[in-house]
């Protein structure tokens, strides 16, 4: 239910040479999906087949054309090579949604949320607003089938309750357990602890038309000054790393994990604060 | 009784006007722009001329205040920013759970808290006097979050495998959701009014049973608000516990009661149908300060037991500076308050008939 799913993703993707990737999409359609304020030309319907293209790139968007090639086949063509059009297209609020669901819901996104549309291999039955989701198996999935019929998401928003609703067996598991019960976790005959990358980072921003931070100096200055392994040691659960750049290093396209980072030198940070202007002590 | 129950209703109606009138101009009296303080820095000048437009703030003070006493009568408390969904609904859906969580949480507080303070009031200077004022003044001192916590622990984790655990969080067991009323009447979809009332019947889990049968899911939600009830009624309890206690001791030392005990009464008549009438007052007050209190929402209770209640909500609507939210809930607030202290003036006019003649 929640994203479309691309099978296949085209050798003659932007993320090569081209300018044109083709996504088959399984017990998908092709529905107007720009279909709101158009600086793109008209809808063509060929054979029940919608196509949209726009007449040039100046719009400043980023599709040249849309076209379904056949009824499980939508083809995009690009303005400009973009590596990060395949996450793109996984996005939810990007999903691919069928033409009578559209048409139903009028392209009103309340309305889209409230009756979700999709090809998951589980089909949403309940939202019961600020306690849980409940969702069924989809017999029709195309792929693997779902192993258990029933899944309910609960929202919980304190990990020590999250903790007591696993550990008195309310719940089969939970998500995000708080750093301090990893311990109690993995001591817990009854409990397994199954790591996973997070995505959490934190970083120090600057606004670089302020003095002092207007100065490059003054910011690389304070980029060394900062012991980064020493704030993960101290303030983050075990398994957590220094990033090295601004998304975790297991995200691609965006982390680029070859290139170094500015390492933590405090004598290079005061050098280049005297450099600077400013007196250190 | 009926002429002073019909006078302080009439009273109701310029207490009900000024609610209406501040909650109003709560958000209108916000210095500066009212699109720049509710869309925040996403407020530009295409956006805010949009927005104006939208939620009428382009018109004059009375327009507006005309337009949102219509709105008010038609159950239009306008439509939340964050959610693009009707207050009204929102209210529908996070009053009522708040609302048996008081229910319960006074339930348990007067009964447990008046027994407290008469079995003290009796035996004073006693140490079953001691013993219950020790447990009124640990009650009242212990923060209920922590208290929350204990409880969860213990009656989740401690009493697991007993017939006595208790779910240690959420309003239903996973799987669990009260019926729809829209759809078990075989309604359309209802609006306005009417929608608003369905949704907080179906929403209202005591309600919803009656019409539905459906005690299953009764039983499990009332297994889900015991601890909260008991964890958010602590403090009342101990509140009234010691008010009763030093109420009633009053009340017993006065001439009229020497006087029934003179008469030859027995003390648990003389306790009963003479103190304790005259000992209620201070009581009902606090009781009607207290669910007044828990109705306006028990954040930290919410928040520990996972509870989706008015007062979370409410917290969290002031922090995304959800106007429309907020000043929905702030008027509903006020309203449970007016209501509680009618019921409030009203027992005093039934314990105390002096009252009623003033």
């Amino acid at each position: 239910m929640v994203a479309t799913y691309a099978s296949y993703w085209d050798a003659a993707s932007p993320n090569h040479k081209g300018r044109t990737g083709t996504f088959e999409y399984f017990g998908a359609f092709f529905g107007s999906f720009l279909n709101a304020e158009s600086v793109v030309s008209e809808l063509v319907d060929t054979n029940g087949l919608l196509s949209l293209s726009a007449p040039d790139c100046e719009y400043g968007g980023e599709f040249k054309s849309i076209e379904a090639v056949d009824t499980s086949t939508v083809k995009f063509t690009l303005c400009y090579p973009d590596p990060a059009f395949p996450s793109k297209v996984a996005f939810s609020v990007f999903s691919i949604l069928d033409k009578d669901h559209l048409d139903l819901t009028q392209g009103d996104s309340v309305a889209i949320s409230d009756n979700p549309n999709g090809t998951g291999p589980y089909k949403l039955v309940k939202w019961n607003r600020g306690d849980s989701v409940v969702f069924e198996a989809n017999p029709d999935y195309w792929g693997e089938k779902a192993k258990t019929q029933q899944l309910i998401f609960r929202w919980s928003e304190q990990s020590a309750q999250r903790l007591l609703e696993l550990q008195s067996a309310n719940v089969d598991g939970i998500d995000n357990p708080g750093p301090d019960d990893i311990a109690s976790i993995e001591a817990d005959p009854n409990l397994k602890l199954y790591p996973r990358n997070g995505f959490n980072i934190f970083y120090i921003g600057f606004t670089n038309t302020v003095p002092p931070f207007d100065n490059l100096t003054v910011r690389q200055a304070i980029t060394y000054a900062i012991d980064r392994q020493r704030i993960v040691d101290q303030y983050y659960p075990v398994g957590s790393s220094v990033s090295d750049s601004f998304v975790p290093a297991f995200v691609h396209p965006g982390a680029s994990p070859d290139i170094p980072w500015w390492p933590y030198d405090p004598e290079k940070a005061k050098e280049l604060l005297v450099e600077a202007g400013y007196t250190v002590d | 009784m009926p002429q002073f129950i019909a006078r302080r209703l009439f009273l109701l109606i310029p207490v009900m006007l000024g609610v209406v009138l501040v909650t109003f101009l709560i958000v209108r009296l916000i210095p500066g722009d009212p699109c720049v303080t509710m869309l925040g820095e996403r407020a530009t000048p295409a956006k805010c001329a949009v927005f104006l437009e939208r939620y009428g703030l382009n018109d004059d003070i009375f327009t507006q205040f005309w337009r949102y006493l219509g709105n008010l009568f038609t159950g239009d408390l306008g439509d939340s920013i964050r959610f693009t969904r009707p207050v009204t609904t929102l209210i529908a859906e996070r009053l009522p759970l708040t609302m048996e969580l008081t229910l319960l949480a006074m339930f348990f507080s007067t009964t447990v808290g008046v027994l407290l303070g008469v079995v003290s009031a009796l035996k004073r200077n006693t140490i079953i006097d001691t013993i219950t004022m020790i447990i009124a003044n640990i009650g009242v001192s212990m923060p209920v979050f922590w208290l929350g916590l204990l409880l969860a622990y213990f009656f989740a984790l401690t009493l697991k495998g007993t017939p006595f655990v208790l779910p240690p969080s959420g309003r239903f067991s996973a799987g669990l959701s009260p019926i729809n009323l829209a759809e078990f009447w075989g309604l359309e979809a209802p609006t306005g009014l009417k929608g608003f009332l369905v949704e907080f019947m179906s929403n209202t889990v005591f309600i919803n049973v009656i019409i539905t049968g459906d005690w299953k899911l009764f039983w499990d939600a009332l297994r889900h608000l015991i601890l909260p009830a008991v964890a958010v009624g602590t403090i009342p309890m101990s509140i009234i516990a010691r008010m009763t206690r030093s109420s009633l001791l009053e009340v017993v030392g006065l001439d009229y009661i020497r006087a029934a005990r003179a008469k030859g009464m027995t003390e648990r008549r003389v306790i009963s149908k003479h103190a304790m009438r005259n000992a209620l007052i201070p009581i009902v007050t606090i009781i009607g300060i207290e669910t007044g209190s828990l109705l306006s929402g028990a954040v930290l209770t919410e928040t520990v037991f996972n509870l989706p209640g008015f007062g979370t909500s409410l917290v969290s609507a002031i922090l995304a500076r959800d106007y429309p939210v907020v000043q929905g809930f702030t008027l509903i607030i006020a309203i449970i308050f007016v209501l509680v202290n009618l019921i409030v003036d009203i027992s005093y006019a039934y314990l105390d008939p002096r009252i009623r003649l003033e």
